[in-house]
Order: C-alpha cells, then structure tokens, then sequence
C-alpha cells in the first residue's frame, strides 16, 4: 500500500487479526445476545478495517477521499462506541436500577456535552477543529465512563469481569488517544518529521493492546440473565431485619453525641 | 501549544488513574455491600465508652489536681483525656463511615436513586471529613473546638435522619412489593379490584 511504512502495515494487520479473534469469541462464545451493540462494534470495526485497505489501495494513503473516507466511518464506529459502551454499563448494572438511574444521567450528559462541543469545533475556522473534535470526543467519553466505574466501585458494586475489562478497555483507549491527539498537534508545531505516522502507530499499538486484553476477557462467558428478586420473601425480610437494627443504632448515636457534646457545650 | 500539551497530558494520566483506581478489586475490608453483625457491634462500643468520654471531658479533676499543686500530674491527665476524646473522634468517624456505607447499600438496593439526595451525602461526607481533620488539628495544638464538634455532631445527626428516610422509603417499597405479590385475588400479583 502507498504511503504505509512497514511498521504500520505490521500492526494494522495485528490489529486485523485480533478483530478477527474477538469477532469469533463474540460468535462461538455467544456474546452478542447479552452484548448486541458491542458485537456491532467489533462487526464494524472489521468492517472499516477492509474499506480502508481498498480505499488505501485505490487512492493511496494520503489522498483526500481517504481522509474523508476514514474520518466518516470513524464516526459511525464512535457512536456505536457510544452505544456499545452504554449496553455494557446498562448491563453491569441490571440488577441495580437506582444506580443505572444516575449512570444514564450521567451518560447522557456526556453525549449533550459531546454534540455541543462538536457543534462548536466544527463551526470554527480552525484547521485542527476535527482532531480537537476527535480529542473532545475522547474526553467526554472517557469522564463519563470512568464516572460510571467510579460510581460502581462507590456503591460497592461487583460486576462481572468481562463488563468491567471492556469498559475499561474503551476508556483506556480514549485516554491513550487523547495524549496521541495532542501529541500529534505539539509535534506538527515543533515541524517533528514523520509525526502523522508516529500518530497512526501509537493510536494502533494503544488499540492493538486493548484488543489483547479483550481477547483474554471474552474467553469467559458472561451472566445471561439478572438475579431474579424475590421481594416477597427476602426483600421484606431483609427490611424486618435492618429497619430496627439501623434505627436503634442512629438514635443510640443520637442520643450519645447529644449527651456527650451538649455537656461539654455547656462547660465554661 | 505546551500548556495544552501539558494541560492535555495531566488530564489524561488523571482520567487513567481514576480508571485504575475503578477496576481495582475492593479491600477485604470494603468488599460486599454491608455486614448486619458490623453495624450491630459499633453501636454497642459506641455505648460502652460513653461514660469515660463523659469523664474525659470533664474539667472537675484538673481543677482538683491544679488547687492541690499537682501540675505534672495535671498536665498528663489533660494529655491522656486528650488522646481519649481523639479516640471517641475516631470512634464517631467510624460510625459516619458505617452509616455512609450503609446509606449507600440502600441506594444500591433501591429501585430509584435520587440524584440530588446522592450529592447531598456526597457533599456531607466531604465536610464530615473536613471537619474532623480540622478538629483533630485543633486538637493537636492544643484548643479544644467544641463548637465544631457539636458541628459534627450535626452532621451525624442529619445523615442519621437521611437514612432513617431512606429506609423508610425502602421499607414502604417492600411492603408495596409484598402486598403487589402476595394479592388475595390471585397469587401472581396481578389481582383486578
């Protein structure tokens, strides 16, 4: 392919190869029924991957209709990131709703923040509007996933592993990109040689690595269906057991700050 | 361009450690949601200790020691009270942070979660710890800020109350629950009235 050192050729066909690998677990390992939007993201991905082979062959590398190519699959493949990683966090979070309550809050705070700011970018005469685009992007996604980590890991959550390693490769990357972004920006000003390839190489290991790691995740099947609760029974008993318990407990607590500091209070 | 490098970069390696922080397993110490036993056996301490943080705070026997000319003895007195009360300090922290977990449990297990209640503990849990390190500091120079532990106190209080509400609200959701599956008219809770 014109324009494509060695190098990126290598870990371009990597990356291919370990689509491939994913895209077989997400099929033999029946993942895309309880992962369908994530299955269409590695689908996709693989797909973008042989557009832009034939793209790169007939219009080589650096040509403009590969970039314009290659910038608007990548946006289809970062909505459906998006989407992807929604299902994930919906169903890490299937047996709590309360807190699937405030992640999609979250989430969607993320998108309103991502479309203005893309709004904003794109209307600008800058001429890197669409890598700061690409960088915001990135950085919202990624505040509002980890958030969404953080608050799982707030209320003591325990999620299935595999749920917990695809989301955290998404945020990863995103983080990763981000620094390849501005890197690649501080790089063009410093007139650094090279500096477009240096980017698509780090952006591809930071993916090649991710890819890895999921890999070695969706080799473990993952739970199917939520706990079923049965608030007739456990539920209410649970609240028999707790309600008094913790009530006694506060005003016990109550009683003794009111006591203990309500003396000392008074003392000269 | 090298603030935004700069800017860029602390960011992302924040935006990573968060993350990391995330996946990490819990502690043995903060893993499960919460432990019945554990909340049983921290009011009773609590209790148990009232009357020696009663004396502790109490100035009659410095008083005594400081008219008989005992001032070593006075001065260590103070001293160990002093290490008493930060002790009861801790103790009370320890309470907030089991009312906290627990308050967080409930949200968990609850089947919505009100944003602005979320922030609210949040917020609270932020001043408690600032106060109490603030108190501790006083505590080591040698002041003795009741006013803010009566502040603190408070504070307790208030999450005391906001979790008294939450399980109230959790135990009306049961019965709700309770009442929806077990209908007289039929037994799958879908009873026509």
């Amino acid at each position: 392919m014109t324009g494509l050192s060695t190098f990126l050729q290598i870990i371009w066909i990597a990356s291919v190869a370990l689509q491939a690998i994913i895209l077989f677990l997400v099929l033999f390992r029946r993942h895309y029924r309880t992962l369908p939007m994530f299955a269409w993201y590695v689908s996709l991905n693989f797909a973008q991957a042989f557009l832009l082979f034939w793209v790169y062959s007939h219009f080589g590398f650096a040509s403009q209709s590969a970039f314009h190519i290659y910038w608007w699959s990548e946006v289809i493949i970062m909505i459906v990131q998006t989407l992807a990683s929604t299902e994930i966090v919906r169903r890490a979070l299937q047996d709590y709703p309360g807190i699937w309550e405030l992640a999609w809050r979250l989430i969607l705070c993320g998108v309103l923040v991502i479309v203005a700011y893309s709004w904003y970018t794109a209307n600008s005469k800058d001429a890197w509007g669409l890598m700061t685009a690409d960088r915001g992007y990135r950085f919202v996604f990624a505040v509002a996933f980890i958030s969404c980590l953080l608050l799982i890991r707030h209320y003591s959550i325990s999620i299935d592993p595999v749920y917990k390693t695809l989301l955290g490769g998404f945020c990863f990357y995103s983080c990763g990109v981000i620094i390849a972004d501005t890197l690649l920006k501080a790089q063009f000003l410093e007139h650094f040689p090279s500096y477009a390839e240096v980017w698509n190489e780090s952006e591809l290991l930071l993916f090649v690595g991710v890819l890895a790691i999921w890999i070695v995740a969706l080799r473990q099947p993952v739970r199917v269906f939520a706990k079923p609760r049965d608030s007739s029974g456990d539920g209410a008993a649970y609240y028999d057991q707790l309600a008094p318990q913790l009530n006694a407990q506060l005003r016990e607590l109550n009683d003794t700050l009111r006591k203990f500091f309500g003396k000392r209070a008074t003392q000269p | 361009m090298t603030t935004t490098l700069i800017v860029s970069s602390c960011v992302a390696v924040l935006l990573l450690a968060a993350l990391i922080w995330a996946l990490r397993a819990p502690s043995r110490a903060s893993r499960g949601n919460f432990d019945l036993n554990s909340l049983e056996q921290s009011g009773r301490r609590h209790a148990t200790y009232l009357s020696l943080i009663r004396r502790a705070s109490s100035s009659d026997d410095l008083a005594f020691l400081s008219k008989r000319g005992y001032t070593k003895l006075r001065s260590r007195l103070d001293r160990e009270r002093r290490k008493v009360v930060l002790l009861y300090l801790d103790n009370l922290r320890g309470d907030f942070e089991r009312l906290s977990k627990m308050a967080r449990a409930i949200a968990a297990l609850s089947p919505s979660v009100g944003m602005r209640q979320e922030i609210e503990r949040v917020q609270l849990s932020f001043e408690f710890l600032v106060r109490y390190y603030a108190i501790r500091l006083a505590f080591g120079w040698g002041f003795v800020p009741v006013a803010q532990l009566s502040q603190l106190s408070q504070m307790v209080s208030q999450l005391s109350i906001q979790m008294e509400t939450s399980v109230k609200e959790f135990g009306e959701r049961a019965a709700v629950a309770v009442r929806g599956t077990s209908s007289p008219l039929d037994g799958n809770g879908t009873g026509v009235a």
